[in-house]
């Protein structure tokens, strides 16, 4: 009987069991995909944070590059000044 | 023990030792005292290397009491008029830095009008920088709470100079969630799912705040299948309000409004689910408390994140156009000025998640029903800021919201046009923003050529949120 029983089941497919499993992987998976979004987000927001420092630390750069530039113009003009003056 | 030093017109500027004010402090204060209506100032402040160059400064918001209840947001001179000098008396902090802060709290206290003068009126050296420790910044927070009688809880945290501070709702009256919806589906975490579904489950099933009433304004063009699963919830808390006009979100929302029956509106997206569970208390507790100088809270915004738990929305900052702030940033980062992990005052908060009352949302005349499609939450904050309410963002409530990180829609040229044309002063003078600050950005960058924004704490190390 119990023979019968299951060759019918398996004519039919999926029981009411497999099913539920069926529903307990699909839970799963989507818990699993949730936790990896949530990883890819943590790695997104470092790289934004990155660049967002990278694009400050390059602005600061450019700016004492200008700095230096003025001081070492003002420092060649006193130069020629003082060497004028000498002569 | 702090220090004051007279200035012209009967004020003084409050200040620590080896603190400096920059020459022609009291004309800027004279500038600014104009209206009269002021008793108290603040402004930025630099911080000197040993050079004696800018090594950074600060970039000061206006006087935000929510946000200034956790961490001293001025740390920097602060100019009374000489009839005020009489609370330092009052002041019990053990150092300086702590009775800076506990000044501006009892300031607050007082009703005192305080301004900001978005200038540099103080410099100090670099090297002797460091902020008021955790456990008197949490004394400190403590005895304000006390005083003022807010409901409320502090927490000592781990970051130094701050002390979190976690409302608690006086009453609960009901709360009417009023969700705009087309019935749409689409893609979350590997499934299908119908938003407005999912997004009343998660309230039902996770929140923990007892009165709610749940009211879904439905396009005629929501699919029979998704309203039937609405019913089958079979919770009486849910109405559903059909909407046949030509979609216009403004409309849809107040036609909810006129549908419920709650005090407390919470508008709410339905591309959302909720994930911290006291949420609704989180906004409500901000309902009822802070009259008098400081202004009443006429709407609270939630922090909102994306499906990869990225910040979609942590409060607006208008900077020549609206922005997100903090857009995309990592959920667990403090952000500049802890102001990712603080409540604070902000000019606008996005209408995905917004708590208003019900007399707020009447004096307003409703969502601005010119803008059907973008901007209404915009214009709708913008109209309660006008009359004199404030708008506070929390990191308390908590919700996902599904929106692309990547939208392909930009909004209506025609809409932002009205925004700029209505709002245009507005858009460019952010109170919780700084004029020097980097336009367009939003993350409290400072512009090209302008010291270092000194509110930056260093990171990833101490940057995490506790």
């Amino acid at each position: 009987m119990q023979e019968e029983i299951d060759r019918l089941r398996a004519l039919i497919g999926p029981d009411e069991v497999s099913y539920d499993t069926l529903l307990a992987d699909l839970a799963a998976s989507s818990a699993d995909a949730q936790v990896r979004e949530k990883e890819l987000g943590e790695l997104r927001g470092r790289v934004l944070l990155l660049e967002r420092r990278l694009r400050r630390s390059e602005r600061r750069n450019v700016a004492v590059a200008q700095c230096l530039r003025i001081k070492r113009g003002v420092t060649r003009q006193v130069r020629r000044w003082f060497g004028a003056a000498q002569r | 023990m702090l220090e004051h030093r007279p200035l012209a017109g009967q004020c003084s500027a409050v200040v620590i030792p080896g603190e400096d004010l920059v020459a022609g402090v009291s004309d800027l204060i004279a500038a600014s005292a104009l209206d009269g209506s002021a008793h108290a100032w603040f402004g930025d402040h630099e911080l000197l290397g040993a050079d004696g160059t800018v090594a950074s400064r600060s970039y000061v918001p206006d006087w935000s009491p929510e946000y200034l209840r956790q961490t001293d947001v001025v740390n920097g001179p602060i100019v009374v008029r000489d009839e005020l000098l009489g609370v330092l008396d009052e002041l019990t902090a053990p150092s300086p830095r702590g009775q800076r802060f506990e000044l501006q709290l009892r300031l607050l206290e007082r009703g005192v009008r305080v301004q900001r003068v978005p200038a540099v009126l103080g410099r100090r050296q670099f090297v002797d920088e460091a902020p008021v420790a955790a456990a008197e910044a949490y004394q400190i927070v403590d005895g304000h709470l006390r005083r003022s009688g807010i409901s409320g809880v502090a927490s000592l945290s781990s970051s130094p100079g701050v002390a979190t501070l976690r409302r608690t709702p006086r009453v609960m009256p009901r709360v009417s969630v009023v969700i705009p919806t087309r019935g749409g589906t689409g893609r979350v975490w590997g499934r299908t799912r119908t938003y407005v579904v999912h997004a009343v489950q998660s309230l039902l099933a996770r929140s923990t705040y007892p009165d709610l009433e749940i009211v879904v304004v439905a396009d005629t063009s929501t699919p029979q299948w998704v309203l039937d699963a609405l019913v089958r919830m079979g919770d009486q808390r849910i109405v559903v309000v059909p909407y046949s006009a030509a979609f216009n979100f403004s409309d849809k929302i107040n036609r909810g409004v006129a549908a419920a029956s709650g005090d407390l509106l919470l508008l709410l997206n339905d591309d959302t689910e909720l994930e911290a569970v006291d949420s609704i208390e989180s906004m409500v507790a901000y309902f009822g408390e802070g009259a008098g100088a400081e202004g009443v809270v006429g709407a609270v915004g939630a922090r909102l994140l994306f499906d990869d738990g990225t910040v979609q929305h942590a409060g607006h900052v208008y900077s020549e156009q609206p922005l997100h702030a903090f857009r995309m940033w990592p959920a667990n980062v403090a952000g500049p000025g802890h102001r990712l992990m603080l409540a604070r005052e902000c000019s606008g908060v996005t209408a995905a998640a917004l708590m208003v009352d019900r007399g707020t949302f009447d004096s307003v005349g409703g969502f601005p029903m010119d803008f059907p499609l973008d901007f209404n939450d915009i214009g709708f904050c913008l109209a309660v800021r006008r009359t004199g309410r404030r708008i506070i963002w929390t990191p308390d409530a908590v919700w996902h919201h599904f929106e692309g990180r990547s939208r392909t829609r930009g909004p209506r040229p025609d809409e932002f046009t009205r925004l700029v044309a209505q709002w245009g002063h507005e858009l460019v003078n952010d109170p919780y923003y700084h004029p020097l600050l980097e336009v367009r950005r939003g993350d409290w960058s400072e512009r090209a050529g302008m010291p270092p924004n000194d509110s930056e704490a260093p990171w990833p190390a101490h940057d995490r949120h506790e």
